[in-house]
């Protein structure tokens, strides 16, 4: 360097020199940091140039975060041969399988696969492993346990070598969970199911209710009709001597009978049937029936009577009884084509309080049950929610008129229990009456009476007709007189009454029971009982047990069931005439 | 401070910073590379951070010979500073980032 001061020129020259000097000793400082790094241990890797492109060599340790990141995760990790062969495993796998990692390391990992599942583990090493796939296991763990995984597996290259590596997620859990979740929706899937149930039983009693008010209005205006077409076939045959004529009243006179049947089925599921209900053993009833009901299941059906012992007598209408078991016999019989058995039992039972469900209330308590159970075709749940429906039947036509069961449900209804049917395809069919139960002692049935006493003469004896329905007005005055009365009529009770407080001779009030303006032939005999306490009054109607009448005086009044016949009308008069001379 | 340095100051800075993994070192190399740029180059810089094991090519773009690398891109010319950057002061003179002395009026 010199020491003289330099020209302008010099430094024009110079300069050049200097900015690559600058730039030279900049490189320089950057290249001894770099090594000075380097010695110092300050990088975690070099990259130097290879064939394939740039290559890091890492340095000492530097993939310790890796092997934690391995070791401490919540998978098992491990890398096999293609042969299955371990070649490393983490510290979670070990844990997984109850393993000390010198026993799993070096062996083949279809060891710890279960029996089962092995076949799927060669599956994955072979197929899914090239694009990566994944499935799940049971590994054995060493109690012998079998754990479910998820095992996920990849191929690795390294240095043209295949590895796969292989992830192992332990699924116990999930699947614990899972199963929680499936028993949740069971119980879930059980609480709809009840609840369809119930909404499907209030259903049905609302159906059952809707069905038996609007039978209940059919029949009583049937027996109105019936009783008027009654009437006037006998009035005709009474008048004349043809015997072809005759012969077609008769079967005309048939029909009616037979109308008169149904719509007293009708009435009886409808809960408007005239019960009397009396204290009975249930027991003697069934042992009287044997006989009958041996003879109507015929020779290929068995018959065992299981009566309970020490039974309370209970209060039922007996006659009804023994059409229902009757009914519930036939039924077995033709369900039981090929032959079978046929089981009446007698139990106790208990019967839970349910609302009034439009039928009227349950109560609960004890009641005695009588099953009726066959070993014949069954029924579907679809046929069995029907079966007490009135004109429901599975039998032919002509062969059943489907109102058996619904005259048993209406029946036991009304008696204050209930009917209950258990039955499945191929199963048998079990219906069980429960009948309320009374403490007063039970007796036999009584045998129905004979024929009740013959008709009387009748001396121009006075009847006030009271019937709101023209036709039967007109037709029992008519009757009446065929059969040597005086008849009068009267279209309500309150017309009734003004014709006897006018001081019209009458003998006896024959009066319909449902009549509109407010007045009742119930009402109306109460009134006559006050007024004149000696006449004698025969009540009729088409519907007899009528609920929430009030019938308290009246209780005793023979009540005569619509349609009748002349001579069942003149008996009826005649016994009311001997009741009210008394 | 020069004239050029404070011009340099109000320029958009561009640093690349390379690492291999996630060892300590890249961790505390990304840490401080981020101070430096919240700190003095706040609101004009672009920092990205590379793991040469996931993309080792990038390694010959910017010769990058050990990790961890912090490269200024911009502004020219290319700086490299290599292995610690926990020197904060030694790191931002490789930078060529001006430390102001009070705060700016």
């Amino acid at each position: 360097m010199s020491a003289l001061p330099a020209s302008s020129d010099d430094l024009a020259a110079r300069h050049p020199l200097q900015r690559e000097i600058r730039e030279l000793k900049g490189r320089l400082a950057e290249a001894e940091e770099t090594l000075q790094a380097i010695r110092q241990g300050e990088v975690d890797a070099v990259i130097v140039k290879g064939a394939s492109g740039p290559q890091v060599y890492t340095l000492l340790n530097a993939d310790r975060p890796y092997r934690n990141f391995v070791e401490r995760m919540q998978e098992g990790a491990l890398t096999l041969t293609p042969d299955g062969t371990v070649l490393y495993a983490n510290q979670r796998l070990a844990t997984f399988l109850g393993l000390a990692l010198p026993n799993i390391v070096g062996q083949d990992f279809a060891r710890f696969v279960t029996a089962d599942d092995r076949d799927r583990f060669n599956e994955l090493m072979t197929e899914g492993a090239r694009a990566g796939g994944s499935g799940e296991l049971r590994l054995r763990a060493g109690d012998d346990t079998a754990v479910p995984v998820y095992l996920s597996v990849v191929d690795l290259l390294d240095e043209g070598q295949r590895i796969i590596s292989g992830i192992v997620t332990d699924v116990r859990w999930q699947k614990q969970r899972i199963a929680e979740l499936a028993q949740v929706n069971a119980r879930l899937v059980a609480v709809i199911a009840e609840r369809e149930r119930a909404e499907a039983m209030l259903r049905q009693a609302q159906k059952m209710e809707a069905v038996g008010q609007l039978t209940a209005g059919i029949a009583h205006d049937f027996n109105n009709l019936l009783l008027v077409i009654a009437g006037n076939l006998e009035l005709f045959e009474a008048r004349t001597r043809d015997e072809w004529l005759k012969a077609r009243v008769e079967a005309s006179r048939r029909a009616v009978e037979r109308g008169a049947r149904l719509t007293q089925q009708l009435l009886a599921f409808a809960r408007h049937q005239d019960l009397r209900p009396h204290p009975i053993s249930v027991n003697a009833l069934l042992r009287d029936m044997d006989p009958l009901l041996r003879s109507s299941l015929g020779d290929g059906i068995r018959l065992a009577l299981v009566l309970g012992e020490e039974l309370e007598p209970c209060l039922v209408d007996a006659t009804e009884l023994q059409a229902a078991i009757l009914n519930l016999a036939t039924n077995a019989r033709d369900a039981m084509p090929d032959g079978g058995s046929l089981t009446i039992a007698t139990e106790d039972a208990e019967l839970a309080c349910q609302p009034d469900d439009g039928a009227g209330p349950i109560r609960g308590g004890r009641y005695l049950s009588v099953v009726v159970t066959d070993t014949g075709l069954g029924m579907s749940p679809e046929i069995r929610e029907r079966a007490f429906d009135p004109f429901f039947t599975t039998k032919e036509v002509g062969k059943g008129t489907g109102l058996g069961l619904s005259r048993i449900y209406g029946f036991m209804r009304q008696s204050g229990g209930q009917a209950t049917i258990e039955s499945a395809p191929g199963a048998g069919t079990s219906v069980r009456l429960y009948l309320p139960r009374t403490a007063a002692p039970g007796v036999a049935p009584a045998p129905p009476a004979a024929d009740r006493m013959p008709r009387r003469a009748s001396q121009a004896l006075r009847v006030l007709v009271v019937d709101d329905d023209r036709d039967v007005r007109e037709l029992v005055v008519e009757v009446l007189e065929g059969l040597g009365y005086a008849a009068i009529a009267a279209d309500s009770g309150p017309g009734a009454l003004s014709l006897l407080d006018g001081g019209v001779a009458v003998d006896v009030v024959l009066s319909d029971v449902l009549m509109p303006d407010g007045m009742s032939g119930f009402d109306l005999a109460r009134e006559i009982r006050h007024r004149r306490p000696r006449l004698a009054i025969v009540l009729t109607s088409g519907m007899t047990a009528l609920s929430g009448v009030a019938v308290d005086a009246t209780q005793d009044l023979p009540i005569l069931r619509k349609p009748y016949r002349c001579d069942d009308l003149s008996r009826a008069i005649e016994a009311a005439l001997e009741a009210a001379a008394l | 401070m020069t004239g050029a340095d404070s011009l340099a100051d109000a320029e958009h800075y561009v640093l690349r910073l390379y690492v291999t993994g996630s060892t300590n070192r890249s961790a505390r190399a990304i840490e401080a590379a981020r101070q430096i740029c919240d700190i003095h180059l706040k609101g004009r810089h672009d920092l990205q951070v590379i793991d040469l094991y996931q993309h080792p090519e990038a390694a010959a773009r910017e010769q990058i010979i050990a990790a961890p690398t912090l490269v200024r891109l911009l502004p020219a010319p290319l700086r490299r500073v290599i292995g610690d950057l926990s020197d904060r002061q030694r790191v931002l003179a490789s930078l060529g980032i001006a430390v102001p002395t009070q705060a700016p009026s």
